[in-house]
């Protein structure tokens, strides 16, 4: 059973788009969560994670969620469990 | 015995892919490893000197740029990674190892690591990065929605930066230590007469502020002395970059500003490593100037493995 995985980005951050090209080409699924748009999700970011810079990963659910702040290949395929 | 590629491209940005372009047509072999594919072209908002595009932006050129790469790919193996050290193999050959502990050995290198922002240096600064604090305002600047920030640098990426924040955020000020602004007056064009936008000149700034994000930030007239806080949710730091020098720092001399020397087309001190790019000493950090040292520098490292012996293939 795969975790699940929920990304806070902007349009134009391009370590998003990084983060999500490395997920697709792992075949992983994920939802995206757009906080240049959504100001509530934006607030919701900043609180999980302290900071306000994108890409935030998170995942897993529950009591189980790594949060991840930035492009960091080596913690996201550990996070997710994937060959780097 | 492991696979000896041809060239080996450090560098995921207009430097590096159209170097990889280039060697791919001259079929030789190629590995490249970037982390970012498009580089710092991602991050550069909207673009209008891009010849062939009179307007389009950094996502969309970079996505036409790997693209383009991709047509390559049975001679180019792209690693998705960020290299750690380049150093001397056995020979002549280089090794090239990444942050994943992979390690490519090839004939040459084509060094287009590109630049990363150059930091304030001042109290504060380090302690509110990401919460307040931002070196790219095409990734953050939709966070600052009706907050007021400020731009501190006022070259031409400050420029851009209070052009993205117009649209968002509530007021910005626009800082720069010297008398007069360096970007382009067709950039400044944009916010001269825009009362939300405040250009202070002569401005030093010496502290950023806050308890659990950005609050505020102070600055000092370099010529008044005088200090003033400005209360800003936002700090969009735009002063310059650095060059990506470190995995290269023992292979090869570096000039005064930590960039590597090369030549037109893509030379260096050191036989078999080329550099193309802004990690060089290159004039104009210029996507179209980057994109064609690339060029050279992969046209430089064909001759110089002709000369060594035909190319071999993996």
């Amino acid at each position: 059973m795969s975790k699940p995985v929920t990304i806070y980005t902007t349009q134009t951050c391009g370590y998003c788009k990084a983060t999500k090209e490395f997920l697709k080409s792992h075949t992983v699924d994920y939802t995206e969560i757009d906080v240049g748009t959504d100001q509530a999700k934006a607030r919701e970011m900043i609180e999980k994670s302290g900071q306000m810079g994108v890409p935030v990963i998170v995942v897993g659910e529950g009591g189980q969620e790594e949060l991840i702040v930035g492009f960091d290949q080596k913690r996201l395929s550990a996070a997710l469990g994937i060959a780097a | 015995m492991g696979t000896v590629f041809d060239v080996a491209i450090v560098g995921y940005g207009p430097a590096g892919i159209t170097a990889a372009i280039y060697a791919a047509r001259k079929r030789l072999s190629v590995v490249l490893i970037g982390e970012l594919p498009g580089g710092e072209v991602v991050n550069s908002g909207e673009i209008e000197n891009w010849t062939g595009d009179g307007h389009t932006d950094g996502l969309t050129l970079a996505k036409k740029m790997v693209g383009h790469l991709d047509l390559h790919k049975d001679q180019v193996t792209v690693d998705q990674d960020l290299v750690a050290k380049v150093a001397r193999g056995s020979g002549r050959q280089f090794e090239v190892m990444t942050r994943g502990d992979k390690t490519y050995t090839a004939k040459t290198v084509i060094y287009t690591a590109g630049r990363h922002p150059r930091p304030l240096g001042i109290s504060g600064e380090s302690e509110y990065k990401n919460k307040g604090v931002t070196y790219c305002a095409t990734c953050d600047a939709p966070l600052f929605s009706g907050k007021d920030v400020v731009v501190i640098g006022g070259g031409n990426t400050g420029a851009e930066a209070v052009i993205m924040l117009q649209k968002i955020a509530k007021k910005i000020y626009f800082l720069h230590l010297e008398d007069q602004l360096r970007a382009d007056p067709i950039l400044v064009e944009n916010f001269k007469n825009d009362p939300k936008v405040e250009i202070i000149l002569n401005a030093k700034t010496t502290t950023v502020s806050g308890s659990m994000m950005v609050e505020a930030v102070t600055f000092e007239d370099v010529n008044t002395k005088a200090t003033r806080d400005l209360k800003v949710q936002g700090v969009f730091v735009a002063i310059g970059a650095i060059p990506n020098t470190e995995p290269v720092k023992d292979l090869i001399p570096l000039d005064r500003f930590g960039a590597i020397e090369a030549d037109r087309y893509g030379k260096t001190a050191l036989d078999g490593f080329f550099a193309a790019g802004d990690v060089t000493n290159i004039r104009d950090a210029q996507i179209v100037v980057a994109a064609g040292h690339g060029c050279s520098a992969a046209l430089s490292a064909g001759d110089y493995l002709s000369r060594m012996g035909a190319p071999e293939g993996i």
